[in-house]
């Protein structure tokens, strides 16, 4: 599954260790996310929404 | 660092050293058992059966601490590694069962009682599924980078 985490990211200019910060993950986590090799959870997911305000579907674009 | 983040890893990191202290510690008394016995030494029954039993409460109760405060990666890796690595290293000892017989063992390890025996399939048994979960998580983490 493909995202734009890295870009929403940059925007902000933080790290994947703020990042992970938030979203209280490892920051081996947000690198897997990022490089689309790993999908989270609904909950994971919901919450990075919610951290970005915007919907799911803008952040997370399925291959399928 | 938030203060909840930084009590979860906190507790995530005690947890990880406990784990680790423990497996040193198992070693440790593994290899000092090992030796009273060459000694002649034999410990009671009873204290081996309740040290066993401490240590397994104990690994269990860190073990859930460990799992609660890891992140769901952490969690997908220790589940895709137990899954796969586990379930493969017990399956990579088949063909060594099918082809060991008991002269070869007895050749290996020399005469020993079948208590001694039913321990060494044991421990060859954890060893094998310990070594697969190993690779297959650090496999997990590599590919993710």
């Amino acid at each position: 599954m493909k995202n734009r985490l890295k870009v929403l990211r940059a925007e902000r200019d933080w790290s994947q260790a703020d990042l992970a910060e938030r979203l209280e993950v490892s920051r081996q986590t947000i690198n897997a996310l990022e490089t689309g090799k790993y999908d989270p959870s609904l909950p994971l997911a919901f919450k990075i929404a919610r951290l970005f305000s915007q919907p799911i579907e803008t952040i997370f674009q399925d291959e399928a | 660092m938030n203060e909840r983040v930084g009590r979860q890893a906190a507790r995530q990191s005690l947890a990880q050293k406990i784990l680790l202290g423990s497996g040193i510690f198992g070693g440790f008394v593994g290899a000092g058992s090992a030796m009273l016995e060459n000694m002649g030494v034999t410990l009671p029954a009873p204290l081996v059966f309740g040290a066993t039993l401490t240590a397994i409460v104990v690994l269990f109760w860190v073990s859930i601490i460990y799992w609660r405060n890891i992140d769901e990666a952490a969690r997908a890796a220790h589940t895709f590694a137990w899954f796969w690595g586990g379930t493969g290293g017990m399956l990579a000892l088949l063909p060594i069962c099918v082809l060991v017989d008991a002269e070869r063992l007895v050749a290996m390890f020399g005469q020993r009682d079948p208590v001694e025996w039913v321990a060494l399939g044991f421990v060859s048994l954890i060893t094998a599924q310990l070594l697969g979960y190993g690779l297959v998580w650090a496999g997990w983490w590599l590919r993710q980078r």
